[in-house]
């Protein structure tokens, strides 16, 4: 006979440790949200909503907020397509194909900040390497850090560079296992080869892709490290995302309960976008059911 | 003893999860049972000190004199962290988060101290003065830093970045002389702009620099920031002429220039690119050691004022604090008073030649101080940058009369003045627009 107490208390540590991990600073977060505090000082004074009714009618947070989404869309564009073209040449034969699997690597495994320092100067408006190619075809430098939207589309590009090879491992290890016969199936149909990689393949790589989008999506969508490194939410505020602004308002402007606000809402996004992405995969049959 | 930041010192070696599991209990057994204070290591205490002056070779004096310290305190460690200006507040903010809080921080410049008293963070630094000498110090250095009969900080040194660091051969080739004015800087921006050299090198980026050279202009410009009732005058005419002077420049200096910060301004200069800098003395040793071909061509003149505007020119101030919630108040008042030992002080301050300048009058005109061999390569420079200094007052405290403006490190900090910049230069917004902005934002600041 089943003891149900026994399983609870066998669970009771798990849930424990996991309200404490997990729960306890949620709840600490959102608590703050509603308080404002010096970072130093730290002595809490209620406010209630008004940090939520400041930064919902600000321009700065829409404007955050706006930047947040074109940094998700264009990186995730870019390292999923470059990602995938990359797996799939990684996964026909040729010379040299195991140093180049290990070569892609490396940008994965570069520590974030020795590569903004390395494409800092490769895009150094006086002596960056890009540059002195721009205009080796006798065009005009330009400031890629410096200007607008230039700054956004050089982080995204930065971003997606640093990003793509988890796309190309992930996707790399479901091409491998993809049936031959199915291939060869599709042959003797007749199928082109874009009709073998649009019928056969795509098919395949549904439920990682899936996945990759996933999770690259949630770690993009809080991606601060590099945008602070290489731009600092620069120039004005063309490339603040919404972490970004959650530092600013922390530590610039000591507004701590409205950082804590800002957190609390780009959670809320974060959920309420995972959920749309669940339900959309699930009706489109992205994923297999259990 | 230790300075800098601390690396692995081991190679890496496999460690199982039993061993691991054996540390952390061991770890929380101690942490339990009290016996573990992170201040005291083997008896000996520590002391935890930040330094906002981290130049290579600063850091190699603070090494020296930290080890002086120690040898005569063998009851004290001192370990030692460079921090930049832009992360003060950060890493404040985090040490107070996380209960750690630095026993001392040094090089903290006016506005950031003033801040720290503001908020009610400091613990006062009297006797460390009086031990020192009170007399000694240079008065406004020393005034400064006295409130309610009580020193909050100590003065450790000035610098003056009110200073204009040109190329005397290229105003030569182009027979212009050192600019007094603004447009006078603009005409010689423009004249000396072309064939890879821009003209001046100013900061536009959104960090440390701007925000804090934007005090220094809209002062010279005759105008404020904050009134002596700490209301928010910001959006004013002076802020306009300012915003608009540093449009003007904007089109000579380099590419790159709207990241800009201290570094980079300085480097612009020092490596060639730029005729001419907004900076301290610390242009004499950098150009010396890193592009010594242009080392007989350089010179400063106080930064120039607008036609009709103020004489102001700001000096950092920078001085030493001991924050409230430190837990070795006595050892860290030892180590603020073995700062100013004479031989570990002039070691220090001419790790940067002509970059600081003492505070300690007795020290400003010793022989010892001044016959360091750059200071006597350039003794026009040097007094030049102690006239300057002399005429100085610190962002927070305008004028000898005005009242501390206590939210000053916030202001300076919280990037207000950068953005209000990037508007105009970058964005294209009006100057009116632009200070309206930074006007309303400066003042939610000041409500908090």
């Amino acid at each position: 006979m089943r003891n149900p107490v026994l399983g609870y208390l066998l669970l009771a540590p798990t849930v424990i440790l996991l309200g404490v991990l997990v729960g306890w600073p949620l709840i600490e977060a959102v608590v703050l949200s509603f308080n404002q505090f010096h970072p130093l000082t730290r002595q809490p004074n209620f406010v209630g909503l008004r940090n939520y009714a400041e930064i919902l009618t600000e321009e700065e947070f829409w404007n955050a907020f706006k930047n947040n989404f074109i940094w998700l869309a264009g990186s995730l564009v870019l390292q999923i397509s470059l990602g995938v073209a990359l797996a799939l040449m990684l996964n026909r034969s040729f010379p040299g194909r195991g140093l180049a699997r290990t070569l892609i690597l490396f940008p994965y495994l570069l520590p974030v900040v020795v590569a903004a320092l390395i494409w800092q100067w490769m895009l150094d408006p006086l002596n960056g390497v890009i540059n002195a190619g721009i205009e080796g075809f006798g065009l005009p430098a330009v400031d890629w850090l410096g200007e607008m939207p230039e700054a956004m589309i050089a982080v995204i590009t930065v971003g997606s560079w640093r990003a793509f090879p988890f796309v190309v491992i992930a996707v790399l290890a479901r091409l491998q296992s993809i049936p031959a016969e199915l291939y060869e199936a599709a042959e003797v149909d007749g199928a082109s080869a874009w009709g073998r990689f649009w019928d056969v393949t795509m098919p395949q790589l549904g439920n990682v892709l899936f996945v990759v989008v996933l999770l690259r999506a949630i770690w993009d969508f809080r991606e601060f490290d590099l945008l602070f490194l290489m731009t600092g939410g620069g120039p004005l505020s063309g490339t603040t995302t919404l972490p970004l602004l959650v530092y600013k308002e922390a530590f610039e402007v000591f507004q701590t309960g409205r950082a804590q606000a800002i957190a609390v809402v780009m959670l809320l996004v974060m959920a309420v976008l995972i959920a749309f992405y669940f339900a959309l995969s699930r009706r489109g049959g992205t994923i297999d059911e259990a | 003893m230790s300075v800098g930041n601390k690396r692995p010192t081991g190679g890496q070696r496999d460690i199982s999860r039993r061993t691991v599991i054996k540390g952390a209990a061991a770890g929380s057994a101690l942490a339990a049972s009290g016996l573990f204070t992170p201040a005291i290591s083997q008896g000996r205490t520590k002391l935890n000190v930040f330094t906002l002056q981290r130049a290579p070779l600063q850091m190699e004096a603070y090494a020296k004199m930290v080890a002086s310290f120690e040898a005569a305190h063998p009851d004290i460690e001192v370990d030692m962290l460079p921090v930049s200006q832009t992360d003060l507040w950060p890493k404040l903010a985090a040490s107070y988060a996380g209960g750690d809080v630095p026993d001392l921080v040094l090089q903290v410049t006016a506005e950031n101290i003033v801040s720290l008293y503001g908020q009610g963070l400091l613990e006062p630094l009297t006797d460390v003065v009086k031990e020192i000498g009170e007399d000694d110090f240079e008065e406004s250095a020393r005034n400064l830093y006295f409130d309610k009969g009580e020193y909050f900080a100590v003065p450790a040194s000035n610098n003056c970045v009110s200073l204009l660091w040109y190329r005397t051969d290229l105003l030569d080739q182009a027979g212009l002389a050192p600019p007094k004015t603004w447009s006078d800087f603009i005409a010689m921006a423009k004249a000396l702009t072309g064939n890879g050299m821009y003209g001046a090198s100013m900061p536009y980026g959104q960090a440390a620099m701007a925000n804090s050279i934007t005090w220094t202009l809209i002062y010279e410009a005759g105008g404020l920031v904050i009134a002596p009732d700490m209301s928010v005058v910001f959006n004013d005419e002076p802020t306009y002429k300012m915003l608009e002077f540093m449009k003007e420049i904007h089109e000579y200096v380099p590419p790159g220039a709207n990241r800009y910060d201290f570094f980079d301004v300085l480097n612009a200069y020092v490596m060639g690119t730029a005729a001419s800098c907004m900076y301290t003395g610390r242009a004499i040793v950098n150009v010396n050691t890193e592009n010594p071909a242009i080392a007989d061509s350089i010179a400063c003149t106080p930064f120039p004022i607008p036609t009709g505007g103020v004489p102001w020119w700001s000096g950092a101030f920078e001085g030493i604090v001991m924050p409230k919630a430190g837990k070795n108040y006595e050892a860290a008042k030892q180590f603020a008073a073995w700062n100013f030992k004479p031989e570990e002080y002039i070691a220090f301050i001419n790790a940067t030649p002509g970059h600081q300048i003492p505070t300690l009058k007795s020290i400003l005109n010793s022989q010892a101080y001044r016959s360091d061999p750059l200071l006597q390569k350039y003794p026009e420079a040097l007094q030049t940058t102690i006239d300057t200094l002399a005429k100085a007052n610190a962002t927070c405290k305008p004028f000898d009369d005005f009242p501390l403006i206590l939210k000053a490190g916030e202001i300076q900090g919280s990037g207000i003045f950068a953005e209000t910049l990037q508007r105009v230069v970058i964005g294209g917004e009006t100057p009116q627009k632009a200070a309206a902005w930074g006007q309303d934002r400066i003042a939610r600041l000041m409500r908090t």
